[in-house]
């Protein structure tokens, strides 16, 4: 009897549990409970335009402005990259502009919406996407587009710059079209311009009229084409399109967060800027910068260590978390008719577009006492000047070499980088990118500017 | 709900056919004595295969009752185990009173002494085909270290611990035969008393950035440590199955023993002290290019650098490293009671230990306060149960560290020299100064102060964490049939630790002030059943078989808010700051293992010992698509020298086994990790604090940049090891040694996915890792005279790891670290980043800057490796990505010795050694382009490369050329950490340190027990007191990561500190 007894304890515990089939799974097992797994096109929508803010006004629009020299690096790896140190880890820029928050998430957002009808939340979405998309473009050369963000496409292949600016036009043509439609609204959720189909159109406008720009160098006939779109782009500074900032925590302005409270040291105003503002006494000095140690408006040269004594911070005006940083303005609108007007012969168009962006600054009307090549470098200077901070500027100076800037150090034989090497995470597991040695020096919309707009050999090209 | 009325049943079962009453059996007693008659105290005695015995008393002697339905008068086996001593086992017969006395021999080689190998499992040494190694009791208290694992530290060979810095609280990291894992833990399973425990080193901000924190076994106090075990191998280990891809630690507490109450306390004094100092410049002044910075206004922000003026005999200058040090104290006492009757024990002892840190002030400190309690009892012959708890409860306070704008040694040692710092606020407004912020406005308490002044951080920081852990288990042994053992243990682990890391306003990291407060709550269930049957075939075969199985769940739960902009400066509450800046973070993750296992045994001819078993793992962890997977191993051990004819371990080849072994042991993937999601984390681009997802009041959510996995399974290390166990010389001198091979298969890897996919990766069992190695273990026994024993002991380990595949993706950076990287072809954990452009024959195209640096070598015949030197005479960046150097040691080994004079007086000692192993030295590096590392003094001066400067071989067209090393020709230039390739700061981590020392006196004579104690001893001890190193950098055991995977990283970390302990202990 014990012994049976004892024997059934024993079975008992050995077979004890083996009933519990469902140990392995239920709720937090099965699921993750800390991440959604679906979300919608109005919550990618926020997110995507976070995301374009930051790449457009970022650490990639921070070294494009010291390339300018708008900025200069006074500390540390800036003062590296200043003097054109990069190396291929440098920009995540690439990467934030195809995944979550980028292309993915707006072919998401597009693909929704258009299924709601909200034709609206679908243009907006383009227009953001064309802008990411073309920032890369600018910047790598020719990028993967066309098999990007799609499931099947693991390495998905470089499409040729021009291809790329092609079918970016044809996205914006789309997004203005589903603009015009008027179905459907973002009410809040547009950060930068409220919903406002008729002001969306425009900056859909003065985008494309800037790809054309891009194009020019290879493609003269493009000044035209830039010349119609920009003629139907933004016509105030009311319509810029503008990052939204405010002082909440994770609102604030990047330039900001980069200079005010997590790297103080590493940047500055560049000395080519300040001294070129000061010299024609233009009224935005104060508004762009602070005064030095010493009481003065000074920038720094490119591979300086910061010196309060000599080098400017930026103003009050802009160095404040709620300053919205321009993207696609008035100013580069008038700027573009003007250039591109005056390449197309359209002499009293360009004066008039230049004065209108003079007029932004409150400066005097001079467009009738310039012509010829005097002309153009001054609508040059107006919107290099006019256009501070924003990555076009070394788009423009990559397409005229004017300002005709030196580069920052005398050892950089291969002259100012005209383009960012692909990151190291998209070569490494893309075998569609080629090695780091094999990347073009230049882009295909940017060969060589031997000249520069001065007329003398251009300093920076190489 | 339903197991545990299950289980209720099932213990009622038990317990039901023992309330049947014994009638008369045999009693046996007798008594133990070794050498000179001695009484052995505390040695086992039993009956085998019958699962009855008893413990001898201080007098050695024992004595059991055989219940009657056990005796019929028939032969057995009556054994007995003591430590130290050789067992013996002779034939009885069961009838009426037996007395049986035993004399036993001395047992250096530990034969037949009971290891614990795991999961309800144990041997004895000579049957294990497998490694195991054992620290004991008195070789942890010797190290006076308050951590359990980094009391290991060259204790065994082919376990390589280091501790993460030498802070109080700081974690140790521990690495058994080589990394196996790139996204899991590196860290073994700790095991204590048969219940797996937590041990994570949990970071409440950046591992890199932050402060220290504690692995949790720190909550265990070492003086309660009975042994450990180290179960190296995939063989030993196969038996925790997808838990054992690091090794598995067991840890066995003290118990009490039957017949005396004892005590025993132990209380220590350490004073400890920072063991280097650092190499700073003292010659030139805060400024550029030779000219002073000048404050000329407040709220003046300076230049970082010290390249200014010559300083004049006259300007006081600081030792910004040692002044942010002071000697520390660590108290530590405790007491333990323990003893019982015949048939059941106990076992409660407390602990407190109080550590004050070596950094200045008393806001780097850990006290940790322990109790355990433990009892044992004997409800029948057949059935024991037992029970322990043991509670903890620690509090910490660490200082900021690392990669921070508030870190202790970023801000103190970039400070110029003449700067002085101890005055770290305004004299008038009280505001935070400090050097590149040196005259503070009044209104200036929420502005940066670009880097903090290092002792604001050391007096105004709080960083704190409380701690609350509780582990501990039921267990029952029970045994229904002579011929089988069930044994059971339920068990739970719990710990909550509540932190705070604040910086108050005025801190150049959040200038508004910023508090992080975290809430961490893990907890553990595990439920272990085994069933032995055993059984003497015929003479020379016995044979045993284990069932067991095994459920586990593991719950994490943290929950931590980041508040920012505090509204009074001085008050860490989340309600002090303001609360449109609140952010939440919250996380929490379940994981559930189901699990059988197996094993069986065969002792053949008492000299060939086989075991085969195997595991079968199911985890909620695993992909969707995976179902069990299983982990066998078989392990063979032959004492050769039984069929040489020996049978005692006496002349020169006493002893002799020969083992080999295979085993598999695995590593769950990690919660949720199969998943793809959207999250709402926001972004930056790495320079910023960055933006949240939500702007305007609006949700937001974006796609999370991993996909998702259906096909997930643990991953697989499958070993094979062949060793030698030799005892000669009439036992004075025994060798061990083992080769192991162990191939990681199903390596779980972020595979990179092309960023134009739109994910960045996607977890895949791709990579393979490769780790040989062997390990020598020598102890020789010269002396062993009754006054005069002395002993030296060494061991030696050489690991050689190589990831073999990484399934075609090139490489990876390690988090934790900033330069850790894995490629394939190369040593996990290689140095990444970037050298100077040298000759690399090996590589088809070697291009920088459009020079064809290959045929430039070529043409000059210069060897590979050759440093190219432009035509102005400086090297040139080459910007393709690297390896640069690698942290793994060539070999590690360590050295004791212990010399005993009259029994009472006792000198030890451990070396440990570490040879090779590179370090990324980044702390230089950003102190060359500050203009503070005393190599900087040079400056101005002309140097060559590749003769005094960067020595090495050059090619090019500056070759030989002379060059003044300027602050912007070279050290804010190519020679700054922050430009330069960080390949020039990589340098030999390799080390020799007396880790240990100590001097011992042990009384026991009238005097002392006259004073009611039986023995007393004092010991006079040192660690790291001495330490030998090429290194240049704060100490080559530090590591930036802490314990993270990320090896050989130093950015400005926290130092090292050595200390000088006085200990006092008593027993009655």
């Amino acid at each position: 009897m014990t012994r049976n007894l004892r024997a059934l304890a024993a079975a008992g515990l050995v077979f004890m549990g083996s009933a519990c089939n469902s140990f392995l799974t239920g709720d937090k097992l099965s699921n993750d409970p800390n991440r959604p797994t679906s979300a919608q096109a109005a919550q990618l929508f926020v997110s995507s335009q976070v995301n374009a803010y930051y790449i457009l006004s970022g650490h990639a629009a921070r070294v494009l402005a010291m390339w300018s020299q708008q900025m200069a690096g006074t500390d540390r790896q800036y003062i590296g990259y200043d003097q054109y140190s990069v190396t291929e880890g440098l920009f995540g820029e690439f990467t934030s502009t195809y995944v979550g928050g980028g292309v993915i998430d707006h072919k998401a957002i597009q693909a929704d919406a258009a299924q709601s009808g909200n034709k609206t939340l679908v243009g907006i979405s383009k227009v953001w996407e064309a802008l990411i998309v073309s920032f890369a473009a600018d910047n790598y050369g020719d990028v993967p587009y066309s098999e990007a963000g799609q499931p099947d496409k693991l390495t998905p292949k470089l499409d040729p710059q021009a291809s790329v600016y092609a079918a970016l036009q044809t996205l914006l043509d789309g997004a203005i079209t589903d603009l015009s439609a008027n179905q459907g609204s973002v009410g809040t959720l547009d950060l930068s311009l409220a919903s406002n189909n008729a002001a969306w159109i425009k900056v859909a406008r003065t985008l494309k009229a800037r790809l054309y720009m891009h194009t020019a160098e290879v493609n003269a006939g493009a000044y035209a084409l830039a010349l119609a779109q920009a003629q139907q782009g933004i016509s105030s500074t009311a319509g810029n399109l503008n990052t939204r900032h405010t002082s909440a925590a994770g609102e604030e302005n990047i330039w900001w967060q980069f200079i005010s409270r997590d790297r103080d040291s590493y940047i500055r105003p560049g000395k080519f800027l300040v001294d070129l503002m000061v010299a024609r006494n233009d009224p935005r000095v104060p508004l762009y910068f602070a005064k030095n140690d010493l009481g003065t408006f000074g920038g720094a040269a490119p591979g300086q260590g910061l010196d309060p004594d000599k080098h400017s911070n930026l103003s009050d005006t802009r160095l404040v978390p709620e300053f919205p940083q321009p993207l696609v303005t008035y100013e580069e609108t008038q700027g573009i008719i003007a250039e591109a007007a005056y390449r197309g012969g359209n002499i009293a168009v360009a004066r008039t577009a230049m004065d209108a962006v003079r007029a932004t600054a409150g400066l005097p009307a001079i467009g009738a006492t310039l012509s010829g090549t005097a002309l153009l470098q001054q609508i040059l200077t107006e919107k290099y000047i006019a256009l501070f901070q924003n990555p076009e500027v070394f788009q423009d100076y990559k397409r005229t070499c004017y300002p005709n800037i030196t580069p920052a150090t005398a050892s950089a034989a291969a002259g100012i980088p005209a383009r960012f090497t692909y990151p190291v995470a998209e070569r490494s597991a893309n075998p569609n990118i080629p090695d780091v040695g094999a990347q073009p020096k230049r882009n295909a919309n940017d060969p060589v500017t031997a000249t520069s707009t001065d007329g003398s050999a251009c300093k920076g090209q190489k | 709900m339903k197991r545990s009325a299950q289980l209720v049943l099932v213990m009622l079962a038990l317990i039901a056919p023992l309330v049947a009453g014994a009638q008369e059996g045999a009693t046996i007693s007798g008594r133990v004595v070794k050498e000179g008659g001695v009484p052995v105290e505390f040695a086992s005695v039993y009956l085998d295969g019958m699962g009855l015995g008893a413990q001898t008393r201080s007098d050695g002697g024992y004595s059991f009752v055989v219940p009657a339905a056990r005796t019929q008068g028939q032969q057995a086996r009556l054994g007995v185990r003591a430590i130290g001593l050789k067992s013996a086992l002779v034939n009885i017969t069961l009838r009426g009173n037996v007395v049986q006395n035993f004399q036993l021999e001395v047992n250096p080689l530990r034969l037949g002494e009971v290891v614990i190998t795991g999961a309800g499992t144990q041997s004895t040494t000579e049957r294990l085909g497998v490694t195991v190694s054992s620290v004991k009791a008195d070789d942890i208290l010797k190290s006076n270290e308050a951590n359990i694992v980094q009391s290991l530290a060259a204790k065994a060979p082919g376990v390589v611990v280091s501790s993460s810095s030498g802070e109080p609280g700081s974690s140790s990291f521990i690495l058994i035969r080589g990394q196996t894992s790139i996204e899991g833990t590196s860290q073994p399973l700790f095991v204590v008393d048969g219940i797996p425990v937590d041990n994570s080193t949990l970071v409440t901000t950046f591992a890199t950035a932050g402060t220290t924190s504690p692995n949790r076994m720190m909550d265990l106090n070492p003086a309660d440590v009975e042994s450990v075990e180290i179960l190296k191998g995939a063989a030993a280990g196969a038996i925790y199955g997808a838990r054992a891809g690091s090794g598995v630690i067991l840890i066995t507490t003290k118990r009490g023993r039957p017949n005396t109450v004892r005590w025993s306390g132990r209380s220590s004094l350490s004073t400890d002290k920072v063991n280097r100092d650092y190499p700073l410049q003292t010659t030139y002044g805060q400024g550029s290019q030779g000219v002073a910075a000048v404050c000329r206004t407040v709220d003046c922000r300076l230049t970082g650098a010290s390249f200014g003026a010559k300083l004049t005999g006259a300007t006081p200058i600081y030792n910004h490293f040692m002044e942010l040090f002071e000697r520390g104290t660590v108290t530590d006492n405790s007491l333990s009671v323990s003893g019982g009757t015949e048939r059941s024990t106990f076992y409660v002892s407390g602990g407190y230990s109080n550590n004050q840190g070596i950094i200045v002030g008393d806001k780097d400190l850990y006290k940790r306060a322990t109790a355990l309690v433990k009892g044992n009892l004997e409800v029948s012959p057949s059935l024991r149960i037992g029970a322990s708890f043991n509670y903890s409860d620690s509090r910490g306070s660490f200082i900021q560290k690392g990669s921070n704008l508030s870190g202790l040694l970023l801000a103190g040692l970039r400070t110029s020299p003449e700067f002085n710092n101890t005055f770290y606020q305004d004299s008038i407004n009280r505001l935070h100064r400090a050097y590149r912020y040196p005259n503070p406005g009044a209104t200036s308490l929420n502005r940066s102060r670009t880097y903090d002044n290092p002792f604001f951080i050391i007096n105004e920081d709080e960083n704190v964490s409380q701690v609350g852990r509780s582990f501990g288990n039921i267990n029952a042994d029970y045994l229904p049939f002579p011929w089988l053992t069930v044994k059971y243990s339920l068990g739970a682990d719990y710990s909550s630790d509540a932190r705070i890391e604040g910086l108050p306003p005025s801190n150049s990291s959040e200038p508004t002030g910023q508090i992080d407060r975290a809430n961490y709550t893990i907890s553990q269930f595990d439920h272990n059943l085994t069933a032995t049957a055993s059984r003497q075939v015929n003479p020379w075969l016995n044979a045993s078989l284990l069932a067991g199985q095994n459920l586990n769940s593991r719950n994490y739960k943290q929950l931590q808010v980041r508040g920012k902009g505090f509204i009074a400066p001085d008050l860490f509450t989340l309600a002090n700051t303001i609360s449109s800046n609140l952010q939440p973070f919250d996380y929490e993750s379940l994981v559930h293992l189901e699990s059988y296992f197996g094993e069986a045994k065969l002792d053949m001819w008492n000299q060939v010992f086989l075991t085969a078993g195997v595991r079968s793992d199911a985890s909620s962890t695993f992909g969707r698509n995976v179902s069990r997977n299983s982990f066998p191993k078989v392990a063979l051990a032959w004492e050769f020298t039984r069929a040489l004819g020996k049978s005692s371990d006496a002349g020169l080849l006493g002893y002799g086994k020969l083992r080999a072994a295979y085993g598999q042991t695995g590593r769950e993937p990690t919660a949720y990790q199969v998943f793809s999601g959207y999250s709402a984390s926001g972004y930056s681009d790495g320079w910023t604090t960055g933006l949240n997802s939500n702007q305007n009041g609006n949700a937001a959510l974006a796609l999370s940049g991993t996909k998702g996995q259906d096909v997930l399974k643990p991953e697989r290390n499958s070993e094979t090891e062949f060793g030698l166990d030799l005892g000669l010389f009439d036992s004075k001198v025994d060798l061990s040694a083992t080769y192991y091979e162990k191939k990681s298969t199903d390596v779980i890897l972020a595979l990179p996915l092309p960023p134009s996919t739109g994910f960045t990766s996607q977890v895949q069992n791709a990579a393979e890792i490769s780790n040989k190695g062997f390990e020598l273990a020598l102890n020789v026994r010269p002396v062993n005279m009754p006054n005069f024993a002395w002993t030296l002991g060494g061991i030696f380990a050489r690991n050689r790891n190589i990831v073999t595949s990484l399934r075609g993706a090139e490489q990876f950076y390690l988090g934790g670290g900033f330069v850790s990287g894995i490629k394939e072809g190369f040593s996990h954990g290689i140095i990444l980043d970037y050298d100077f452009a040298r000759c690399r024959y090996t590589e088809t195209a070697n291009i920088v800057d459009d020079i064809d640096v290959n045929s430039v070598c070529k043409a000059a015949g210069a060897p590979e490796g050759a440093m190219y030197i432009g035509a102005d005479g400086f090297p040139i960046f080459d910007a393709t990505q690297r390896v640069v150097g690698n942290p793994e040691p060539k070999w590690t080994a360590g050295v004791n010795t212990n010399v005993t004079l009259y029994k009472r007086l006792q000198f030890s000692a451990l070396v440990d050694i570490r040879k090779g192993g590179q370090i990324w030295n980044g702390t230089k590096g950003a102190l060359y382009n500050f203009g503070a590392h005393k190599d900087t003094d040079i400056r101005g001066q002309s140097r060559t490369f590749g003769t005094d400067w960067l020595p090495g071989e050059t090619v090019g067209p500056g070759k030989g050329k002379a060059v003044a090393l300027t602050q912007t020709s070279w050290f804010t230039n190519l020679g700054s950490g922050f430009v330069g390739p960080a390949s020039q700061f990589v340098e030999d981590g390799g080390f020799t340190r007396l880790r240990e020392v100590s001097l011992s006196l042990n009384l026991d004579n009238n005097f002392v027990k006259r004073s009611g104690f039986s023995s007393v001893d004092l010991r006079l001890s040192g660690r790291n007191l001495w330490l030998r190193t090429d290194y240049t950098g704060i100490d080559p055991e530090t590591n930036l990561g802490g314990a993270s995977t990320a090896r050989g990283n130093e950015y400005f970390n926290n130092p090292q500190a050595r200390s000088v302990i006085v200990t006092f202990g008593f027993n009655r």
